[in-house]
């Protein structure tokens, strides 16, 4: 038994990496292969902007090509691209705050992500599971079938629309959320309650945005779990010998619906970091969605790479972890 | 239910907690009616640095540009006016082999130290010595700058030099540094944070989550007495500009005075005119008109001058005019530029008497052209080249709501009409100027070249069409929006070499002008459509004084330089 479960581990680490370099590599090309560079892009864009009467001299092309291994061919870009991030995690200078280092800026910016992304799918997975386990008991109440037409509506609305929506009504017709930001600039940065209060405050309605879709999304699937389980004989029986409802949802339903929901989770990740991204940009959130879209309008490849691998690999490792899991969840799988 | 019962009470306590801070939906550092709210479209990447000669040494649309630094004069595109403001003028020596510079007395810089001659040729010198720093190539023709006195600079050429001194006008590419602050300092490196600079606000702090920059008024400025200039708001605030329905809705409140021109479309502003009275309104030209910005002079059948003159047959400016989007009304127009007071000169009565009258929608006139060429229609109704080759044209632009879009749309749509195939290419911004500087389209819409309007010289206008820009196609042109078009047109160019040596201000200056013109127009390498208008918003809310309809006494796009002239006019609301 310890053999198979250590075959699934290698098995599963495997696919992984694989998946892994397969992705990387698909981005890396993909990017690249876009006509253009960002440095002439920028170069341009310096010339309008600053009404410059002269082009920019070549000596300043030539130094930033070379900087960002531009004046190299796509495939030596990609090895030496390989070469710097395995050997030295090292993504390269970002190119809209040169010479800042790409993972410098997406440091800064993942811990604002990752609060904000954490507690939402935390909050959204399990408020869904525990609403649609009493959604799905209570299947025949008048509270349910309501709560159920609320789910699916709210369940489909884009978390943009849906962020929209809140800042419309909390922040401009009542007036008690601000429309953006992480945090009051009347208040100092620091260790402190007041602080911590604020951020919590101003991550409020960006956090909702995507809790209500997902907490629904889940809601709803939960549901139609409970449903099916409460059809099998084994909960009949259990009902049959008398046991209490809250024994019989808690060892018999929740137990076995936390596999697929758990499933379910793994794959909706890369959907709920999508969203995510538009949610950061519609509240001026400073995270990895706000970064992402400032280096696609300026193209610039270290930062998009840098994101992208780092979002990657926290999917799929995510992923993975939740494949782990499943041993332990499922004793099937051990077998 | 714990769980549930728990999350509820958090919900509560933070909406008690929300209604107890008093909060506007965007909230500031320093109080909101001492402040004035500036929008960019910028996500800032770059701070602490003020850094003019690198690129990425400073943060566009944070502040810096529009409100510390200054430049050594400007003119006012509104009225026509030259501000002469660091400077009182300058003198061309009569062979234009040097410039006298005559700095104004009692300029200073934000840390009390005088602006003087020092300054001007240090900087000068400076960008001479060093070829790979921005602004290096406005000084080519430079042999040095020296001191004559503290408020006396003398700039040497190699060769003659008629035009130098727009280098130092706003916008004009060489951006004056303080001696004693920079010299001896690494130029590509030094980031001269918190910037000295001779301009009316001082760094005050920055929010980077927060996208803000925040500028404090500098009480010893030096045109309080020199000029009795000041500002009115003790602070500038810059900040990125939300998605439009939610910065309209800020606009309403109050949040911000002065949003993006181009966030709001006309039914945007009526939608805010209908909520709040303190929308005040600036429609103003852009510095450029819009229309076909390029023709591929390189690419057939978009190299034959009539067959452009075809085309522009077909483009009916008063239909184009009508359906604009972003102000109540556009103009049709037949100037490469602007209808600014400034540029009227530039209007000659026998170049409209010529060709205005030509520059009107005629798909009859179209078609005989075409015939005529051998751009026959076919029995299917579809017209072919002279060698029976299908016709069809790509029609590049960005994608709608952007206005070019709209115009390719029409373009294409009259193409139909007359059997001709017209594709629409609409790509981003990015892939549109590579494929225009790479020669791939054979039209292209977008704003026409700029070069005319900030210098006030027509010289400039016919240089970005001069001949040694054109590439093959395929081969990518570096030279900004110069050689889009990839004209070749060796009667253009004698006009051009010969009005480069000549003083704008001489009398033969102006015929060849008049006579370049006449090419241009022969050539038509592009169209002028319409005026592209943007409505300026302002919030009279907090402040008043604007710029407006009726008042427009100075250009009133914010994130010019010359906004310091507006906030100079701008007073607490009553």
């Amino acid at each position: 038994m310890k053999n198979k479960l250590l075959r699934y581990l290698i098995r599963r680490f495997f696919l992984y990496l694989i998946i892994f370099l397969i992705s990387l590599t698909a981005f890396f090309f993909f990017l690249n292969l876009v006509p253009g560079d960002p440095v002439t892009r920028y170069v341009q864009e310096l010339e309008a902007r600053y009404g410059l009467a002269t082009p920019v001299s070549e000596e300043i092309i030539k130094e930033y090509k070379e900087a960002f291994g531009l004046d190299k061919n796509l495939f030596a870009r990609y090895t030496s691209y390989l070469k710097r991030l395995v050997l030295n995690f090292d993504f390269g200078p970002s190119f809209v705050a040169f010479p800042t280092p790409a993972f410098q800026l997406i440091l800064d910016a993942f811990p604002w992500s990752i609060g904000l992304l954490g507690v939402a799918v935390i909050v959204s997975w399990t408020l869904g599971i525990l609403l649609g386990t009493i959604l799905g008991w209570k299947r025949e109440s008048k509270g349910a079938s309501f709560a159920l037409v609320l789910g699916l509506i709210l369940s489909q609305v884009p978390t943009y629309l849906l962020a929209l929506i809140l800042v419309m009504v909390f922040s401009f017709v009542l007036g008690i959320f601000p429309m953006g930001g992480a945090y009051s600039p009347l208040i100092e940065k620091g260790f402190n309650l007041r602080y911590i209060i604020d951020l919590l405050y101003h991550a409020f309605l960006p956090a909702m945005s995507l809790i209500l879709v997902y907490t629904f999304g889940t809601m709803i699937s939960q549901r139609a779990l409970v449903i099916n389980i409460l059809g099998e004989d084994y909960i009949k029986l259990a009902e049959a010998k008398g046991l209490k409802s809250n024994r019989l949802i808690s060892r018999y339903i929740l137990r076995n619906t936390l596999l697929p929901q758990t499933t379910g989770l793994a794959l909706s990740l890369g959907f709920i970091v999508n969203g995510f991204f538009l949610i950061e940009w519609i509240f001026n959130y400073p995270g990895i969605g706000r970064l992402f879209m400032t280096a696609i309008r300026q193209m610039d490849y270290n930062v998009l790479m840098g994101i992208t691998v780092n979002t990657m690999f926290w999917v799929l490792t995510a992923n993975f972890i939740i494949e782990l899991l499943y041993p332990l969840i499922d004793p099937r799988i051990r077998r | 239910m714990k769980i549930l019962r728990a999350i509820l009470v958090f919900s509560l306590i933070l909406s008690f907690l929300s209604l107890s801070i008093p909060v506007m939906a965007q909230e500031y550092p320093v109080p909101r009616e001492q402040a004035v709210v500036i929008e960019t479209d910028t996500n800032y990447t770059v701070f602490d640095k003020a850094n003019p000669f690198a690129p990425r040494g400073s943060q566009w649309g944070s502040g810096w540009h529009q409100v510390a630094n200054e430049w050594d004069w400007y003119i006012n595109y509104a009225t026509g006016e030259t501000i002469y403001w660091r400077i009182t003028g300058w003198k061309y020596s009569k062979d234009h082999k040097s410039l006298y510079w005559y700095i104004r007395k009692g300029v200073t810089w934000n840390d009390g130290h005088p602006y003087t001659a020092e300054d001007v040729a240090f900087t000068i010198n400076t960008l001479i010595k060093n070829k790979d720093l921005i602004g290096a190539g406005n000084v080519e023709n430079v042999a040095s700058a020296e001191v004559v006195d503290p408020y006396t600079a003398l700039i040497k050429f190699k060769q003659p030099e008629y035009r130098f001194h727009q280098n130092l006008r706003m916008w004009g590419g060489i951006t004056i540094v303080a001696k004693h602050i920079w010299e001896g300092k690494d130029l590509k490196d030094f980031s001269n944070w918190p910037p000295v600079e001779t301009g009316p606000y001082k760094f005050y702090k920055y929010y980077k989550e927060l996208n803000m920059f925040v500028w404090e008024r500098d009480d010893n400025y030096w045109a309080k007495k020199v000029f009795n200039k000041f500002p009115g708001p003790k602070y500038v605030i810059f900040r990125m500009a939300p998605p439009p329905d939610i910065d309209l809705a800020d606009f309403v409140k109050g949040g911000v005075d002065a949003p993006l021109p181009h966030i709001f479309t006309w039914d945007m502003i009526k939608a805010a005119q209908r909520q709040t009275k303190n929308v005040v309104l600036a429609p103003y030209m852009d510095a450029v008109s819009q229309g076909i910005c390029s023709y591929n002079c390189a690419k057939y059948p978009t190299s034959n001058r009539d067959f452009r003159w075809a085309i522009q047959y077909l483009l009916d400016r008063d239909k184009l005019a009508r359906t604009y989007n972003m102000a109540e009304k556009s103009y049709p127009t037949m100037w490469p530029w602007p209808a600014w007071k400034s540029l009227h000169k530039w209007e000659f009565p026998e170049i409209k008497a010529k060709y205005g009258e030509e520059m009107t929608y005629n798909p009859k006139k179209a078609e005989e052209i075409l015939d005529k060429l051998g751009f026959k229609k076919g029995a299917d109704g579809k017209r072919r080249t002279p060698k029976g080759e299908p016709l069809s044209l790509v029609l590049l632009t960005r994608p709608a709501p952007d206005v070019g879009y709209f115009h390719a749309k029409h373009l294409s749509d009259e193409l139909a009409k007359i059997g001709i195939e017209g594709i629409i290419k609409s790509v981003d911004p990015g892939m549109f100027g590579e494929l225009v500087n790479t020669g791939n389209y054979d039209i292209s819409f977008d704003v026409l070249d700029v070069a005319v309007a900030f210098p006030n010289d027509i010289y400039f206008f016919f240089l970005s069409f001069n001949s040694k820009w054109a590439k093959p196609i395929g081969e990518y042109q570096t030279a900004g929006d110069r050689g889009r078009s990839r004209l070749k047109s060796k009667l253009l160019d004698t006009v051009t070499e010969k009005m480069a040596t000549l003083d704008p201000e001489s009398p033969t200056y102006m015929s060849l002008a008049k006579t370049g013109l006449d090419i241009w127009y022969k050539e038509l390498p592009s169209v002028p459509l319409i005026e592209k208008m943007f409505v300026q918003t302002f919030s009279n809310k907090y402040w008043d004084g604007w710029p407006a309809e009726g008042d427009m006494y100075q250009v009133p796009y914010q994130w010019w330089p010359s906004f310091i002239f507006v906030l100079f006019n701008l007073k607490p609301s009553k």
